[in-house]
């Protein structure tokens, strides 16, 4: 076994909220090692509260079974949302969700594509999501929010 | 120099010094839950329950620490404790009233946190370092969310204004301890931050007068209380009782359930 066939398994497991994501495409994986057969997988929690840490643990032990995994969450280096691959914020929009901002400006609608969009509230249906409102089109959307 | 190891009496200081941390968002997250389903609004309930979410989550990332330093493990502080043994502050101890005391109260706190946090990350140590920035990246949006809340509640009409305007001033007979650290608490001297901690109360003050010039509100000089028990030294509300035994109940029952 390899690590780049670590990583090919670790982009079968899916953001639970969001199925299209993976966790590769998230930025969580912060570190793979192969140590005799063990592999131990670190994973950086996009919000430190995450309700879904415990779950995606299992989903990586699943995806690299037969080999016996440690999962390991660590804070080494803060996850932000910079870490999200390009694939990352291609997923998400597919997804219905737009991406996070980097810097400071107008979140385009996921739905129409104009910027002419509010903040409705920085707290959504997860920790990571939330809530605008397109003034173009009228309709509510989520943005994963910049942190 | 950010160290990855602490000498023995630094454990032991700075274990002092984050339990409280740790205790305050402990215990808010357990209050903001008592919300839920109760919010003014839908939108309200979602933001509650994210917000209580990573309130907890905070707090178990602050108790895993304490835990790698050695003791106690994080289960063990957060059930094995008797009630005079946690070190939380009077504010965060609220049970669920007005809501416009939440707002109060939770703005009051997260401007104070905010401050407390900064001094946290004077303390030269890695994994606080990564922890801080990581909970300062989430309590921003928590500062934003209630101090827009202030403003929605004194630009709300008569009532709304008239309840958090109450609620800002009762508020402050409740702040006495927040400031307090313990009184021999060798952490401060050993990372040089008794300044800091001194000149917090101050800095709060400055912070929150702002604020009412901002909403163009009367600004009468106020004091910090001095505590009359302090949560700092153990000493709580009977209200806390019925709290510390509702989260000790499971674990009074199956002693080898996890979190
Ligand atoms: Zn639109």
């Amino acid at each position: 076994m390899s690590t780049d066939e670590i990583w090919d398994r670790l982009k079968t497991v899916a953001d639970p909220e969001i199925p299209n994501l993976s966790i590769v495409d998230l930025g969580m994986v912060d570190r793979v090692e192969i140590d005799q057969g063990h592999v131990k997988v670190d994973l950086m929690p996009t919000f430190v509260g995450c309700p879904a840490l415990h779950w995606i643990e299992q989903k990586v032990e699943e995806a690299l079974a037969p080999y016996p995994t440690t999962v390991k969450f660590v804070y080494r280096t803060p996850w932000t949302t910079e870490r999200l691959t390009a694939r990352g914020r291609e997923r998400l929009l597919e997804w219905g969700v737009a991406p996070p901002l980097n810097q400071p400006g107008p979140v385009t609608c996921p739905l129409c594509g104009s910027q002419k969009t509010h903040l409705n509230s920085a707290f959504g249906p997860s920790l990571c999501r939330a809530i605008y409102y397109c003034d173009e089109c009228q309709q509510p959307f989520e943005a994963m929010k910049a942190i | 120099m950010i160290v990855e190891i602490l000498t023995d009496a630094e454990r032991v200081a700075l274990q002092r010094i984050l339990i409280p941390v740790a205790d305050d968002e402990w215990i808010l997250g357990h209050r903001g839950s008592e919300w839920l389903g109760l919010a003014p609004d839908l939108e309200e309930d979602l933001a509650l329950s994210s917000i209580t979410q990573d309130n907890l989550g905070h707090a178990q990332l602050l108790y895993d620490i304490v835990a790698d330093l050695g003791g106690y493990s994080a289960d063990q502080w957060v059930y094995a404790r008797s009630p005079s043994e946690w070190k939380h502050c009077q504010l965060v101890e609220m049970s669920r009233q007005d809501w416009a005391d939440l707002v109060a109260g939770r703005f009051v706190y997260e401007t104070f946190d905010e401050m407390r946090l900064q001094m946290l990350n004077l303390i030269a140590y890695q994994p606080l370092q990564a922890a801080v920035t990581k909970i300062r990246q989430e309590k921003m949006y928590h500062l934003q969310h209630f101090e827009s809340w202030v403003d929605t509640l004194v630009l709300g009409g008569q009532s709304a204004r008239q309840r958090i305007l109450e609620a800002l001033t009762d508020v402050y007979a409740q702040i006495g301890d927040m400031f307090v650290w313990e009184e021999t608490n060798p952490g401060l001297d050993l990372w040089h931050l008794n300044e800091t901690a001194r000149g917090l109360p101050q800095k709060w003050v400055t912070r929150l007068q702002g604020k009412y010039e901002s909403l163009g509100l009367p600004w009468h000089t106020r004091v910090i209380p001095q505590a009359e028990s302090n949560g700092r030294l153990g000493q709580h509300a009977e209200s806390f009782f019925p709290l510390w035994k509702e989260m000790t109940s499971v674990r009074e029952i199956a002693p080898l359930s996890g979190w």
